[in-house]
């Protein structure tokens, strides 16, 4: 048999569980999605007009049934101005996680910016995750050094060139000259 | 200035051109040799009692200078070849011939068709400046050449061999 005191704690308890979950019902009820929103270590400093990627991961906490969401994807900078930005539906059940990317504009200034993602139902936002990147000056060397490294190829074929046109305009002056000088000798005797 | 090519079986090739250096022997000439050394030639055409003080080799057999007034050049240069055979020509004054022993060597080291390229740039510039161009073959070698090539000659002259000729007639008989 248990003792008076064990009764009460039981139901305590069970008081404590089912508030619990009442609570959590009315919070899903409220917000019923969970967006994380994260840009690997790797794409946290990306150039102007590269590929930002990231890892979306949606959690369903509501609802047990089918259905379609629209994310929206802003990129904002300091002053929360967007810069770019990219909308898609997809259906969820229970929980969502996918890589997706967004094209930075090629003439976007270097600075902190923020990925801003939403989650919007029926027109009313549902849900918001964020991260923030940075966009860094476009490295110019590489063109540069294409650049560089084309005119030394063209320079070194334009000097072989000219080394073996050189070299047979002088071998052929040394022939004339032999020539010459063959036949004003023999000629001579 | 008339230009010949002298198509002859190879054991008469010597003969032949002995005969016509001996018959030019009051002009200068140049020599492209292509089969002997300038050094055999040279004590060939002497033995033969044919005069060389006038002629310029072109040695294009030994790569080694041998005496400082023979020109030696590769075969396979033909570009090198002309123009010394082309400033030569230039160089030598009055009358002049050019022998051309013999044409179809060059196919060792070269393409057909440059041969004929060489051999037409050759004879034009011979001809515009009055010099006389005297090529030889063995009428055994290099037919297909000789067939590109005998247009570009004024005349030719082919002498077939004796055992050929035999045999034809032996066919006839």
């Amino acid at each position: 048999m248990k003792s008076k005191q064990e009764k009460n704690k039981t139901l305590f308890i069970e008081i404590l569980v089912l508030g619990l979950l009442l609570l959590s019902l009315a919070a899903a009820q409220e917000n019923p999605f969970n967006l994380e929103v994260q840009i690997a270590d790797t794409h946290k400093n990306i150039q102007a007009g590269g590929e930002l990627w990231f890892t979306t991961k949606i959690m369903n906490l509501a609802g047990q049934q089918r259905m379609d969401i629209t994310l929206n994807y802003n990129i904002l900078d300091s002053q929360k101005n967007i810069l770019a930005s990219k909308s898609e539906t997809l259906a969820i059940e229970t929980q969502a996680s996918f890589v997706g990317n967004i094209k930075i504009p090629e003439n976007a200034p270097e600075g902190n910016y923020e990925l801003d993602v939403q989650i919007v139902v029926n027109n009313k936002e549902e849900a918001e995750g964020k991260d923030s990147f940075e966009i860094i000056k476009k490295d110019s060397k590489t063109s540069g050094q294409i650049i560089i490294i084309l005119l030394i190829i063209g320079g070194l074929i334009l000097l072989t060139f000219i080394i073996l046109v050189l070299k047979k305009i002088i071998g052929k002056l040394k022939i004339k000259l032999r020539i010459h000088e063959i036949v004003k000798k023999r000629m001579k005797n | 200035m008339s230009s010949l090519l002298i198509i002859t079986p190879v054991e008469k090739l010597q003969k032949k051109i002995n005969k016509i250096v001996s018959s030019m022997q009051n002009c200068t000439g140049i020599y492209v040799s292509l089969n002997k050394t300038q050094k055999s030639i040279e004590e060939t055409l002497k033995k033969n009692k044919i005069k060389t003080e006038k002629i310029f080799f072109i040695d294009c057999v030994t790569s080694e200078k041998q005496k400082e007034e023979v020109l030696h050049i590769s075969p396979r240069d033909l570009e090198k070849l002309s123009y010394a055979i082309s400033s030569f020509i230039k160089e030598i004054k009055g009358e002049k011939f050019l022998i051309i022993d013999a044409l179809s060597t060059l196919l060792i080291y070269n393409d057909e068709n440059k041969v004929a390229a060489f051999v037409k740039e050759i004879a034009d510039y011979a001809s515009e400046n009055n010099a006389r161009v005297i090529a030889f073959s063995p009428s055994t070698k290099g037919e297909e050449l000789l067939n590109k090539i005998f247009n570009f000659f004024d005349k030719v002259e082919k002498e077939e061999d004796e055992i050929k000729t035999r045999k034809k007639q032996d066919l006839i008989y």
